[in-house]
């Protein structure tokens, strides 16, 4: 087996370049030496021009045992330039491959002719009767090709490794790369036999929810960065498994690589199991993750834990109104996500023990604190590397609960963590001195400017001493997320003297996924005390306005 | 007189409009035919969508499917592909519901779809024959999602008397048949509902059938407009 250490020289790189010209001019030359399988697909050439729901009625009893989700519709005009696509991607990957030749998904690629295959809604003629937009008009020179059912569905690398196993109904990509005893980590491009490519990530890192594959699709598990003699990167490789993905979708279905098992595994497939859906593994969501993280909200309506925020987002576009309880507080929070690294609103806060002002001016009306806030995400989680953000409390506003904080976030599977440094009112607990402080004395002293708002108070962002703060989430699979928090806040230093009794620095919450949009919140938060709350959000970037 | 002249003379903005204009009408009368779109498109056309008092057209079958508390008209079209067996819904908005002897067979356009079904389920007259439930299973094609050959259990049996709702009173002659059904959902966790159905001279004429678990449909097959 080849490896990347090898240096890209000269000499080497001019015979590769030859090799590739001579065995991309014999296969163009029509004079492949690899040898086709036999095709398992049935062709037929369009006779007459008709609507597709025609032609699938006219030859009923020729597709009584074929899978109409691979049923392929190709023309010529879409052959033609297929093949000139083909020719083009082949040349431009076999200049970028150490020995091209040695490829069985390259040779594939230069041998194989293109097939001109369009997409089709569904190949289901009394629906297309039905939709005349999605019923295609064929022409005569126009081809159909049908497949039988049950085929195999395939696994396969740039290198041709893989398995081709039997579909198993409920079996999920991760239960084809456990049977085929290769890693269930990384990219994958699913190719489903309609020509529809999707790319997953299955990283335990990074869940999210992952189709099935229906009979005859493909997993292709990328080009291997070692089999590139000239430097790729992460966008040209993208690009590159894109098309493969799309020549792989493209092909008909007895036409496509011969996956070989891996030499390093050596076993034939395994059988392939379906991993339970009440099993560990979906306890944990480690393995197999079929769930897409919901983050939700604080009670200061960034996410976060209860008092505390974390490293996670919603997507660009969201928009929530929160209104939150924990005794003597009442949030009220409107937060946008404007960007996907950028995070803000504002709030009210109500003090219930507190009054607005005089009684004989404001009756028995509670304190109010009007508050900005700000969240930017600064870099992404990677796999080794959790997600970091930093934000600004109260900006612009009376200071009274003003605070900043910096905050990392990792996931494993369900279990999200998250660990922050709090200045200010996050940071309340004091614990540490200031680690900005290098950067000069002042950054260790803080004014809370409590004038009426409506100004920066740049002379205390990030100053003054600092406590931790952190805490656990597990996003369970019950459309439950449960919280453990430890508050960097002690509340022995409250604004207006309002100090409250904590018997437990950790706060402990659940957030019940009620309904798309809608979460509803509880928590038990200093030992002391009960919190309640409701989360309303929708993402207005899915919304449109007819122009 | 330079070419430039003529372009920026009256006569260019003259000339223009008249040449595109032959140039289009002698499209709009190129004999190129294209194949008609068949009977269940023709019948699109007698959708009539949502609405409070919908005014029923003669000549066409109409099956009223209530979702949520929203209703909508599906037409029934004389399809290439239509049996004794097999009955074809449309909705105005490209859905399909394919029946087979009144069960969901295929549900194309939602946003759950049933692209294809195996299965033998008992006849309405085995059912009321039988006595006792009878068990038997489908294996369904859904999207999205890819989830071939999902495997359905299903248990079938009469009630022993009509329910207590203003349906019983619309078809009084009915005979009621329930089903305890167990599937899967979009998540691959179990998943256990009912169906109802009411069979009037061998037809169903009103049923409660689920797509998926946010997609339970009540299908009343309305009488046939004179």
């Amino acid at each position: 087996m080849r490896s990347g250490a090898h240096p890209p020289t000269p000499p080497r790189f001019r015979l590769n370049i030859l090799a590739g010209a001579i065995i991309l001019g014999l296969s163009l030359s029509a004079t492949a030496t690899d040898a086709q399988p036999p095709s398992i697909t049935s062709s037929y050439a369009v006779q007459a021009p008709q609507r597709l729901s025609n032609w699938l009625h006219e030859h009923k009893l020729e597709l009584l045992d074929t899978e109409s989700l691979a049923t392929g519709w190709s023309t010529p005009e879409e052959l033609r330039r297929q093949q000139h696509q083909r020719q083009f991607d082949v040349t431009w990957l076999g200049r970028r491959l150490w020995q091209p030749m040695d490829s069985p998904v390259w040779r594939w690629l230069a041998n194989t002719p293109a097939t001109g295959r369009l997409p089709v809604s569904a190949a289901v003629a009394p629906w297309l009767e039905g939709v005349p937009v999605r019923d295609p008009l064929l022409r005569v020179g126009d081809q159909i090709w049908t497949s039988p059912t049950h085929q195999p569905v395939r696994v396969i690398d740039g290198k041709g490794r893989g398995c081709k196993l039997p579909h198993r109904a409920g079996a999920y990509p991760q239960d084809y790369l456990r049977a085929c005893a290769l890693p269930s980590e990384g990219k994958v491009w699913l190719v489903q036999p309609d020509g529809r490519i999707t790319q997953h990530a299955l990283d335990a890192w990074q869940p999210e929810p992952l189709p099935q594959l229906a009979p005859g699709a493909t997993i292709w598990l990328g080009w291997p960065r070692e089999l590139f003699w000239l430097p790729v990167n992460e966008s040209e490789l993208q690009d590159i498994n894109l098309f493969t993905a799309r020549w792989l979708a493209n092909a008909r279905p007895g036409e496509a690589p011969e996956p070989t098992p891996a030499a390093e595994t050596g076993t034939a497939a395994a059988p392939v199991s379906v991993a339970s859906s009440a099993g560990l593994d979906d306890w944990t969501g480690l393995q197999g993750a079929r769930f897409a993280p919901q983050p939700s909200a604080s009670n200061w309506g960034v996410m976060g834990l209860m008092q505390t925020p974390t490293a996670r987002m919603r997507s660009a576009g969201n928009f929530g109104i929160s209104v939150m309880n924990t005794s003597p507080n009442t949030w009220v929070n409107v937060m946008l996500q404007p960007l996907d690294w950028l995070e803000g609103g504002f709030r009210y806060v109500s003090v219930s023990n507190r009054l607005y002002g005089p009684a004989e001016f404001s009756g028995s009306q509670s304190y109010k604190d009007k508050s900005f806030e700000l969240k930017a995400r600064l870099w992404p989680e990677g796999q080794w590397h959790p997600a970091v953000a930093v934000g600004i409390r109260d900006l612009g506003g009376t200071g009274l609960f003003g605070g900043e904080y910096a905050v990392a976030s990792k996931r494993w599977g369900r279990l999200d963590a998250s660990l922050g440094l709090g200045w200010g009112y996050v940071g309340n607990r004091a614990i540490w001195r200031n680690p900005l402080s290098v950067f000069g004395s002042a950054m260790d002293s803080r004014v809370n400017e409590t004038g009426r708002g409506g100004t920066l108070s740049t002379q205390s962002y990030f100053r003054g001493r600092v406590a931790p703060f952190g805490g656990l989430e597990y996003q369970s699979p019950w459309r439950t997320t449960f919280k453990l928090e430890y508050n960097g806040n002690d509340y022995r230093n409250e604004p207006q003297g309002n100090n409250q009794t904590v018997r437990s620095p950790l706060n402990f919450g659940l957030v019940y996924h009620w309904a798309p949009g809608m979460d509803l919140h509880a928590s038990w938060e200093r030992g002391t005390t009960l919190g309640l709350g409701i989360t309303v959000w929708t993402d207005l970037s899915g919304l449109s306005m007819p122009s | 007189m330079h070419w430039f002249t003529l372009l920026r003379g009256r006569f260019f903005f003259v000339l223009v409009p008249a040449v595109c204009t032959v140039l289009l009408t002698a499209c709009a009368h190129s004999n190129i035919s294209l194949p008609k779109f068949g009977p269940a498109g023709d019948a699109m056309r007698y959708v009539l969508g949502p609405s409070p008092s919908p005014r029923l057209l003669p000549g066409y079958e109409y099956l009223q499917v209530s979702v949520h508390g929203r209703q909508t008209l599906l037409v029934r079209a004389p399809s290439v592909a239509a049996t004794a067996s097999d009955e074809y819904w449309y909705s105005a908005q490209s859905e399909m519901l394919q029946l087979r002897h009144g069960r969901l067979w295929r549900v194309l356009g939602m946003t759950t779809e049933w692209r294809d079904q195996v299965s033998s389920p008992p006849t309405w007259q085995q059912l009321a024959t039988a006595g006792d439930s009878v068990a038997w299973r489908r294996q369904v094609n859904r999207m999205p999602g890819y989830r071939w050959q999902e495997i359905d259990h299903i248990q079938s049996r009469p009630m022993r008397q009509a329910p207590n709702t203003t349906l019983a009173t619309q078809w009084p002659t009915a005979q009621w048949f329930e089903e305890d059904v167990h599937s899967l959902d979009g998540d691959g966790r179990r998943w256990v509902f009912k169906q109802r159905f009411a069979v009037h001279e061998g037809h169903v004429v009103f049923s409660e059938q689920c797509i998926a678990p946010d997609l339970c449909l009540q299908l009343t097959r309305l009488k046939n407009p004179s």
